[in-house]
C-alpha cells in the first residue's frame, strides 16, 4: 500500500528527515514512535504535501502511485488521509458546507458519483452521531471554538468520509480525555478493513491500547532505528526512548 | 449644495482620499435623476422604501433630508446607479433623523461606472431607543468616498455598520464612518471588509467618539481587509477617542492575504486550490451579506458578489 | 457621578494630590546665553562647544530649514504656545576646567544626582550600569569610561565624540532623522547642547547596561539633547535613559532627538522613564516634552527595541519608531503612559517595513485619571517590497475616573498582500469584578487598584531592565500615590 524508500526532508533549512524508508501492506497498522522533535509530525506532512517542507531524495508510493508528484488534494484522491495534531479553524466556513465541498471534490476526482444534499446529509448524521457529534457543531464554523476532542473527533469524522487507503493519524491522542480517546479509536477502528492501511504517529503507547498496531518502529532524528511488534510499544513504555534510541 | 469646494489628502480626515482632484475634473454640469416610492421628507408608515439616484455623465449634487416618526420601523434602499456611461462626479447627501423608538434599516448598493466619481455623505441622529442599521455593497466608481456620522443622541439609541467594498484595477473606494456616542447606554457595532484585486485601494477610517458622561456605552469595530494581488492596497484607521470611563469599547484591524496554513487544510481534505480560495473568499463575503434581513436584496447582492468574485478573485 | 462607584472618585481625589519628589532645585551659577534664538545664539553655543566648521554649517542649515517648518498641530494635544525668543538654549554649571575625573565634579552637582537616587560615585553605583549625567546643556560626567574601553565600546558626550570620533558622527548624525524632517527635530539639529554618543564595535556584546541620566535645573531654559547609537554588525546595546526637572511654574522646553542605527545582526535596546515635572494638579507649570526618536534596522535581522514608561510631562509628543530596512529586521515598542491631573500624552510608534520578512510588535498600554488625555498614535506601514512582513499590535487604555479622556489613534497601511497585519484595542475601567475578586482575597481598595494597574503594564514592564522595572514600578505607584496603598 505505502512504500516509502530512503526519504529525505527539510523544513527551515534543517535536515528533519534523514532516510525513512517503511513499508506498509494493505490492512496493516503500522505505529511510529518516538521522542519529542524526532520528525514524527514532519512524516506526516511531507506524506500530505504541505508547503515549505521540501523532500530533497527518496521516494513515496502509495499504491503504485508517485505520491510526491502529486499536489495535496490529489494525494487525498489517490487515498491518503492525515489527521492532524492541530486542526486549523476556519471562521466563516460552515463545518456542514464544508465537509460536503471536501467529499464532493474527492469522489469527483476519483470518479465517483457525487452525493446529493439529502443523502450526504443523512450520511453525515449518522457517523457523526457515532462519533457523539451534536448537530449544532456541524452548523458552525469549522473548528472554531471546538474543544480539543472536538477537533479530533471532527478530523475522525472526515476521515470516515474521505474512505482513505492510508491513514496518518498524528498525535491524534493528544488533548483527548480517556473517555474521548475510546470513542475516536473506535472510529478509526470502524475504518479498519482489510484494503485500508493506517500509520499511527504517537508519542505515547496509551493510544495503541485502543488501536493495536501489527508493527511498531521507533523514528530518532530523523529515521528509523528500531522496528518491531506491538510488544515494542510496551517496551519503550517501561524502559523510555533513551535506552532504544 | 454647491460640488465645489472638495476637500485634499491634506486634511488628516481625507489623508487617504484626495477628492480635490474631483473637483479639477472639467464636466459639463447635470443633475442627479431621483426616483423610488418615498412618499413625503416624514415617514409615518413602516413599511419599505427605495430611493435611486442616477448618476449622469455631469458633475452633479443633491441634498435629502428625511425623518422617520416616533417607533415607525422602515426599510430604506438605496441605490447609486450611473444614467450613461463616462465619466461623472456625484456629490450626494443625506440627511437622516430617527425619531424616539424608530427603526431604519439602510441598505445601500453603490454600483457607479468604474469611470465615475463620487462622494456621498450620510448623517443620521438617533433618538431615544430607535435604532439604524447600515448596510452596504460599494463596488463601484473610480474613485468614492461615503462618510457616515451616527449620532446618538439619547439614552438606548443603537447603530450598526456592516459594509462591503469590492474593488479591482485602478478603483479607490473609501468608508469614513463617525459614530458619536452622545448619551449613556449607547451601542454601535462595525463590520467592515475589504476585497480588492488589481491595483485597487481600499480605505477604512473609523472613528468611535464617546462624549463626557456617556457611561455604560457599548463601541465595537472591526475592519478586516483581503488582498488578492501584489499592488493591492489597504489603509486602515480605526480610531477610539474615549471621554467616560464605564465604556466597553474595542477595535480590531488585519490586513492579509488568504492564509497558507489554511489553504493548505483545505487542499488536504480534496479540494483544489481555486475551490479552496473560492470557499474562503466566500466565507469571508458572507459574513456580511449573510447579515441583511430583507431576503430579495440579500440574494440580489450575493449574486452580485457571486459574479464580481468570478470575474475577480 | 453615573456609573463611578465611590472608590473611583477616591481614587481621582488621590490623583490630583500625586506627589513629585523630584522637583527640588539646586543651587548652582550656571553659565547661560541671554534668551532668544537666532543665528547668534548658534554661533553662541557652538563656540562654548569648540566644535568643528562643518557642524556649525549644519546647525546653521537646520535652522534656517526650522524657521520655514510649522508646528505640528495634528496630535491631540492643547497647549499655550512656545515663545520661542522667551528660552535660553544654554545653559551649563560653572566650572574653570572640564573634569577630568569623578573627584572633579562640584560636589553640589554629584549631590544632586545621588539626591535623585543616581549616585555617580562608581563604588555606589549599581554594577554593571554606565552613568551619562546632563545636566541642562552639559554631560557632567561619564561613568565607567575606561572598563567600556576596555570592550571597544566607546560611550561619552556627543560633544566630545564630536571632538573625539567625528568621522562616526559625521556619518551617521542626521541619517536617521533627517535635519527638515519636523519643526522640533529641525530645532533641535539648530541649538542641540549635549546628549550621548555610542559606539559599540562590530561582534560586541556590551558589558554593561549604559545609561544616560537627564536633569533640567536651570530655569527658563529648554534642553535639546542629541543622542546617537550605533551598533555594528552582530553587536548588543542595552540603554536606559532617565529624566527629571525641578517643580515651576513656568512650562519648560524639552525637544531631544535620538537615533539608533543597528547594523546587520546587531541589537539595541532602548529604555526610557521619562519623569519630566508633570505641573501641579491645576496644570500650571510642566515640561513641555517634544521628542523624536528613531531606529533604523539597516542590517539583515537587526533588531531595534524601545521600552518607555511614560509619567512625567505637562505635553508629550512622542513617537520612538522603527525603521526595518534589514531582511528579517525586528522592530518593538512596548510602552506604558500615565496621564494625570491635567497632563497630555500624544505618544505611539512607527513601524515602517521596507525589508523582507520585517516583524514588528506594538504594545501599548495607557492609563488615563484626573482630567488627563492620552493618546496612542501609531503607524504600521508596509512597502510594496516588504514580502512576509507581519505587524502585531495591542493597545489597552484604562479610564480611572469619568473626567480623563482615552484615546487610539492607530495608521494601518499595507502595500503588500503577503504582510499580515493585525491591530487590537480596547478600552475599559478597572472593572468592578476584578477589584471584588481582590477585596475577596483580603486586599484593601487601593492595594487592589495597585495591583490590577502592575497587572495590566506587566507585559512592558517585563521588557525593562531589571533595574528600571523596579524604579517603574515604584514610579507608577508614586504618580497614583493616594489610591495606591
Amino acid at each position: 500500500m505505502l512504500q516509502i524508500s530512503d526519504l529525505h526532508a527539510r523544513y527551515d533549512g534543517k535536515d528533519i528527515l534523514t532516510g525513512v524508508s517503511l513499508s506498509i501492506k494493505p490492512g496493516e497498522v503500522h505505529a511510529i514512535m518516538g521522542p519529542n522533535g524526532a520528525g514524527k509530525s514532519t512524516l506526516g506532512y511531507v506524506l500530505s504535501g504541505r508547503p515549505q517542507y521540501e523532500v530533497t531524495s527518496g521516494q513515496v508510493q502509495l499504491a503504485g502511485q508517485d505520491l510526491l508528484a502529486l499536489e495535496p488534494e490529489q494525494r487525498v484522491a489517490a487515498g491518503l488521509f492525515l489527521a492532524f495534531q492541530y486542526p486549523v479553524e476556519i471562521p466563516g466556513v460552515s463545518t456542514m458546507n464544508f465537509l460536503r465541498t471536501a467529499v464532493n471534490a474527492v469522489r469527483k476526482a476519483r470518479g465517483q458519483a457525487e452525493h446529493d444534499a439529502p443523502s450526504f446529509l443523512r450520511l453525515v448524521r449518522e457517523k457523526a452521531k457515532a462519533l457523539g457529534i451534536s448537530e449544532e457543531m456541524l452548523k458552525r464554523p469549522l473548528n472554531v471554538g471546538f474543544s480539543g476532542g472536538e477537533k479530533k473527533r471532527m478530523e475522525t469524522l472526515q476521515m470516515l468520509l474521505l474512505e482513505p487507503k492510508l491513514a496518518v493519524l498524528d498525535e491524534t491522542d493528544s488533548g483527548l480525555d480517556i473517555d474521548a480517546l475510546k470513542v475516536v479509536a473506535q472510529g478509526v477502528n470502524s475504518l479498519r478493513g482489510s484494503e485500508r492501511s493506517l500509520l499511527v504517529i504517537t508519542h505515547y503507547q496509551r493510544l495503541l491500547d485502543y488501536i493495536k498496531p501489527d508493527f511498531v518502529h521507533v523514528l530518532s532524528a530523523g529515521r528509523i532505528v528500531k522496528s518491531g511488534g506491538p510488544e515494542l510499544a510496551l517496551e519503550l513504555e517501561a524502559k523510555g526512548y533513551s535506552h532504544v534510541a | 449644495m454647491s460640488p465645489e469646494g472638495w476637500p485634499s489628502n491634506t486634511l488628516e480626515a481625507y489623508r487617504y482620499t484626495d477628492l480635490s482632484k474631483i473637483g479639477a475634473l472639467e464636466l459639463p454640469d447635470g443633475s442627479i435623476q431621483c426616483t423610488g416610492s418615498l412618499p413625503a421628507d416624514i415617514l409615518t408608515q413602516a413599511g419599505r422604501y427605495t430611493l435611486e439616484h442616477f448618476i449622469p455623465a455631469a458633475r452633479c449634487a443633491s441634498a435629502r433630508y428625511l425623518r422617520v416618526a416616533r417607533g415607525v420601523e422602515v426599510t430604506l434602499v438605496e441605490t447609486l446607479t450611473s444614467a450613461a456611461p463616462g465619466v461623472g462626479a456625484a456629490r450626494q447627501k443625506l440627511v437622516i433623523e430617527l425619531e424616539d423608538g424608530a427603526r431604519l434599516t439602510h441598505l445601500r448598493r453603490q454600483q457607479l461606472e468604474t469611470s465615475a466619481f463620487h462622494w456621498g455623505e450620510t448623517k443620521i441622529t438617533v433618538a431615544r431607543d430607535a435604532s439604524y442599521t447600515y448596510m452596504a455593497l460599494n463596488s463601484g466608481a473610480a474613485l468614492a468616498r461615503q462618510d457616515l456620522e451616527i449620532t446618538l443622541a439619547a439614552l438606548g439609541a443603537q447603530a450598526a455598520v456592516y459594509a462591503l467594498q469590492l474593488l479591482s484595477e485602478d478603483q479607490q473606494g473609501d468608508l469614513t464612518t463617525v459614530i458619536e456616542h452622545q448619551a449613556p447606554q449607547t451601542t454601535s457595532d462595525q463590520l467592515i471588509k475589504n476585497v480588492l484585486t488589481g491595483r485597487a485601494r481600499g480605505v477604512y477610517q473609523g472613528r468611535i467618539r464617546v462624549a463626557p458622561g456617556a457611561q455604560k456605552t457599548n463601541g465595537q469595530q472591526q475592519s478586516r481587509a483581503l488582498l488578492l494581488s501584489p499592488q493591492a492596497e489597504m489603509n486602515t484607521k480605526p480610531e477610539l477617542e474615549i471621554f467616560a470611563d464605564d465604556v466597553s469599547c474595542s477595535h480590531g484591524a488585519a490586513v492579509g492575504a488568504l492564509d497558507e496554513q489554511v489553504l493548505y487544510y483545505l487542499r488536504a481534505r480534496g479540494l483544489s486550490c481555486p475551490q479552496a480560495r473560492s470557499l474562503l473568499i466566500g466565507a469571508f463575503v458572507d459574513e456580511i451579506l449573510e447579515k441583511i434581513a430583507a431576503p430579495d436584496v440579500q440574494s440580489a447582492w450575493q449574486r452580485e458578489a457571486q459574479t464580481w468574485l468570478q470575474q475577480h478573485a | 457621578m453615573p456609573g463611578a462607584d465611590p472608590h473611583t472618585i477616591r481614587t481621582v481625589a488621590a490623583l490630583g494630590e500625586a506627589r513629585y519628589p523630584h522637583g527640588f532645585e539646586t543651587a548652582i551659577e550656571s553659565d547661560s546665553a541671554p534668551k532668544g534664538l537666532g543665528e547668534d545664539t548658534i554661533r553662541f553655543i557652538s563656540a562654548k562647544k569648540n566644535e568643528p566648521d562643518w557642524l556649525l554649517q549644519w546647525r546653521l542649515s537646520a535652522f534656517k530649514l526650522w524657521q520655514g517648518l510649522r508646528e505640528p498641530n495634528w496630535a491631540k494635544l492643547n497647549y499655550t504656545p512656545v515663545d520661542y525668543q522667551d528660552i535660553s538654549y544654554y545653559s551649563a554649571p560653572k566650572q574653570k576646567t572640564a573634569p577630568k575625573s569623578l573627584d572633579e565634579v562640584d560636589p553640589e552637582l554629584l549631590k544632586t544626582y545621588e539626591k535623585l537616587g543616581i549616585p555617580l560615585s562608581e563604588q555606589k553605583l549599581l554594577a554593571g550600569v554606565a552613568v551619562d549625567a546632563v545636566f541642562d546643556s552639559v554631560s557632567v560626567v561619564t561613568t565607567f569610561r575606561e572598563e567600556l574601553k576596555k570592550a571597544g565600546v566607546i560611550f561619552c558626550s556627543i560633544s566630545e565624540a564630536v571632538r573625539e570620533h567625528p568621522e562616526l558622527v559625521q556619518k551617521y548624525l542626521g541619517s536617521v532623522v533627517p535635519v527638515a524632517d519636523n519643526f522640533f527635530a529641525a530645532l533641535n539639529c539648530a541649538v542641540f547642547t549635549d546628549g550621548s554618543f555610542v559606539y559599540v564595535p562590530p561582534g560586541v556584546r556590551c558589558p554593561m547596561e549604559l545609561s544616560t541620566y537627564f536633569r533640567i535645573n536651570a530655569k527658563n531654559t529648554g534642553q535639546f539633547e542629541r543622542t546617537l547609537i550605533i551598533a555594528d554588525k552582530g553587536s548588543y546595546v542595552s540603554y536606559l535613559e532617565g529624566c527629571t526637572a525641578p517643580q515651576r511654574d513656568e512650562n519648560q522646553l524639552h525637544a531631544a532627538v535620538v537615533e539608533l542605527i543597528a547594523l546587520e545582526d546587531a541589537e539595541i535596546k532602548y529604555s526610557t522613564v521619562q519623569n519630566w515635572y508633570p505641573g501641579d494638579k491645576d496644570g500650571k507649570g510642566g515640561i513641555y516634552n517634544f521628542v523624536t526618536k528613531r531606529g533604523a534596522c539597516r542590517g539583515a535581522r537587526s533588531k531595534i527595541s524601545w521600552t518607555q514608561v511614560e509619567t512625567g510631562s505637562a505635553i508629550t509628543w512622542k513617537y520612538p519608531s522603527c525603521i526595518l530596512q534589514g531582511e528579517g529586521s525586528v522592530g518593538e515598542f512596548y510602552s506604558v503612559a500615565l496621564t494625570t491631573n491635567h497632563q497630555q500624552a500624544d505618544t505611539g510608534t512607527k513601524m515602517i517595513h521596507i525589508g523582507k520578512n520585517s516583524r514588528s510588535t506594538i504594545i501599548s498600554k495607557g492609563i488615563s485619571a484626573g482630567q488627563s488625555q492620552n493618546t496612542y498614535r501609531g503607524l504600521v506601514r508596509v512597502l510594496p517590497r516588504a514580502d512576509g512582513a507581519q505587524n502585531y499590535t495591542r493597545c489597552d487604555s484604562l479610564l480611572l475616573g469619568d473626567r480623563c479622556g482615552a484615546h487610539t489613534v492607530p495608521y494601518i497601511e499595507s502595500k503588500n498582500p503577503t504582510a499580515r497585519l493585525e491591530h487590537e484595542a480596547t478600552a475599559s475601567k478597572v472593572s468592578d469584578d476584578q477589584l471584588f475578586y481582590c477585596r475577596a482575597r483580603g486586599l484593601d481598595e487601593d492595594e487592589a487598584v495597585g495591583l490590577i494597574i502592575n497587572g495590566f503594564c506587566r507585559e512592558v514592564l517585563q521588557a525593562l531592565p531589571m533595574e528600571f522595572a523596579v524604579e517603574a514600578q515604584k514610579l507608577i505607584a508614586l504618580s497614583l500615590e493616594g489610591s495606591v496603598g
